[in-house]
């Protein structure tokens, strides 16, 4: 994807993932974690939110406004690739940790959606169910498939 | 063109990490994506996806 990144730090395994956004706030670690939430079939579930390094804890509401939100989609999207590698067969889940940030994912795979479909079918999920991905419909969460 | 942004390592291998590979680090994510799951026909939906998926790539492999 031609969008600018950040570089990663993983461990081992592809499903935790750290890298420093740098923007007009400051530096912020952002961590990335796949938790698998059933086995047959296998399904993760994608978290993504900001590490206190004094507290060593996460927080996915925070609100961060670095001015350099595509280039940490762009991160969260690679991670994705880096994910499927070692995990093909395996399902994800993605929601916001709010609606605002749901909406915020859903604007940004409409940008991409075109390079994104390449390699991935992505569902989303309305109130009675789950429809293969249009623009235009307003989600309330993601299922993301590799093809 | 494609850019990586150069960054400061925030370590070499950190096993401190590790705990974090195995623990849940956004419960309340979690809760909610497990609750999608439990709704009636989602597990089977994903599993006919799963089939179908298969059997599309082993087309795609079959000389």
């Amino acid at each position: 994807m031609d969008i600018e990144r950040y570089e990663i730090e993983n461990n081992f395994n592809s499903v935790y993932f750290e890298f420093i956004s740098i923007g007009n706030k400051g530096s912020i670690v952002k961590v990335i974690k796949y938790t698998k939430i059933n086995d047959e079939p296998l399904v993760y579930n994608l978290g993504f939110g900001d590490k206190n390094l004094t507290h060593e804890t996460i927080d996915d509401k925070a609100v961060t406004n670095n001015g350099d939100t595509d280039r940490v989609l762009a991160t969260v999207a690679f991670t994705i690739y880096a994910f499927y590698k070692e995990f093909p067969d395996a399902n994800v889940y993605l929601s916001g940790s709010t609606p605002s940030r749901t909406r915020l994912y859903q604007i940004n795979i409409n940008k991409f959606y075109d390079y994104i479909s390449k390699d991935f079918i992505i569902y989303g999920e309305l109130e009675q169910g789950f429809e293969r991905f249009k623009k235009g419909v307003s989600y309330q969460g993601f299922f993301i498939l590799k093809k | 063109m494609s850019t990586k942004v150069k960054t400061n390592k925030i370590s070499k291998y950190n096993p401190a990490l590790d705990q974090y590979s195995n623990e849940d680090l956004f419960p309340e994510k979690t809760k909610r994506a497990r609750e999608v799951l439990s709704k009636p026909g989602v597990i089977e939906w994903l599993k006919n996806l799963t089939t179908i998926k298969k059997l599309d790539s082993e087309k795609i492999t079959k000389p």
